[in-house]
């Protein structure tokens, strides 16, 4: 047993080399977060500057819209999550590909009619008919 | 024989549930019927109020500058609606949404305002606003006004479509479209949609700015 596969060049007829350095490194790093009774997860970076480059972007995309804003300012909060969990974000990428987002309720050639469906009859269809039930029931002897 | 003309535990235990459970569901089926008769009442004087200052203000100025009653916010009067043939006489409020379409017929946002080129979308709810619209048939009037804007349509078609097919279309032309659950007498969510299809008689008034 060895450890060979740590040190380039090493051979398996070479000598085995152990290192107490790398034995004490490796429990100072395990230990660690345990001996400062914190959580270590991840590197968090300050939010960049993505206002800028939104909107530096958004003047390449074609015919941008209040819709496609309404997209972007969505990639800002998600391109913030990310970078706090020191995720690498394509702001350029994010933006290009934002497609409008068709807005509740609004017209679409081709939409199907507006929901007009109601269950008001039915409940009170239901309602009559449990009273009736319930006063047969009562009145049963 | 007392005791068999007793009422069993039972059925007064379940006649009483029932009963309970029943005056519950009518009371929140009638406290929305309620609420939406008074709250339409309240949009019609909303509206007629809005018609008497636009007609003070063309008066004074020669033009209208306004045409709905509360702008264009969800449930604010837009236009009226009436269908002579079944004495549909309705104000139109802003929005198809169900706190909307509990006060009257919705006109669907981002479609064309009726009487302006484009399809004018307005839907309401087969049990209250367009109980009748079943019995609309081709060749039938349907009178909008907004504002100064008075068009009279003539229906042109009526089809009955699934509640997910394509049934709105953009148009160049003026165009009136009214939509509601089908069948009419229907209990439970109805379905299918009656689409009914109007076009005006004459061409819209041009110069008069919604």
């Amino acid at each position: 047993m060895g450890y060979a596969f740590l040190r380039p060049g090493l051979t398996r007829e070479d000598p085995p080399v152990t290192s107490g350095r790398l034995f004490a490194s490796l429990a100072l790093v395990a230990l660690a977060p345990g001996a400062a009774a914190a959580q270590f997860t991840t590197f968090v970076a300050p939010p960049p500057r993505v206002d800028t480059v939104i909107v530096a972007d958004a003047r390449l995309t074609p015919a941008p819209t209040a819709d496609s804003l309404a997209r972007a300012n969505i990639n800002n909060m998600k391109a913030w999550v990310d970078s706090a969990a020191g995720n690498a974000v394509d702001l350029r990428a994010e933006v290009a590909t934002a497609a409008p987002l068709p807005q509740p309720g609004y017209f679409a050639d081709g939409s199907p009619a507006p929901n007009t469906a109601t269950p008001l009859p039915l409940i009170v269809l239901l309602g009559a008919s449990a009273i009736g039930a319930g006063t047969v029931l009562l009145r049963r002897r | 024989m007392e005791s068999s003309r007793r009422r069993s535990p039972w059925a007064r235990r379940t006649g009483g549930a029932l009963v309970a459970t029943g005056l519950l569901l009518v009371t929140f089926a009638g406290t929305r019927y309620v609420e939406g008769a008074v709250r339409a009442e309240a949009v019609r004087e909303q509206w007629e109020a809005a018609q008497v200052r636009a007609a003070v203000e063309a008066t004074r100025n020669g033009v209208f500058t306004s045409v709905a009653a509360g702008g264009f916010t969800p449930g604010s009067p837009l236009a009226r609606l009436r269908i002579p043939s079944i004495g549909l006489d309705e104000i139109v409020v802003a929005g198809v949404g169900d706190v909307e379409l509990n006060v009257g017929p919705g006109h669907l946002p981002g479609s064309a305002l009726p009487g302006q080129p484009g399809n004018s979308v307005i839907s309401g709810h087969r049990d209250r606003h367009f109980l009748r619209l079943g019995g609309l048939a081709l060749g039938d009037t349907v009178v909008t006004e907004m504002g100064p804007r008075r068009t009279q349509w003539i229906v042109v078609s009526r089809r009955v479509l699934g509640a997910g097919e394509p049934a709105l279309f953009a148009t160049v032309d003026a165009t009136l479209t009214l939509t509601t659950c089908w069948p009419i007498r229907f209990f439970g969510p109805a379905p299918d949609r009656l689409v009914v299809t109007a076009k005006p008689l004459e061409p819209p008034a041009a110069g008069v700015q919604g």
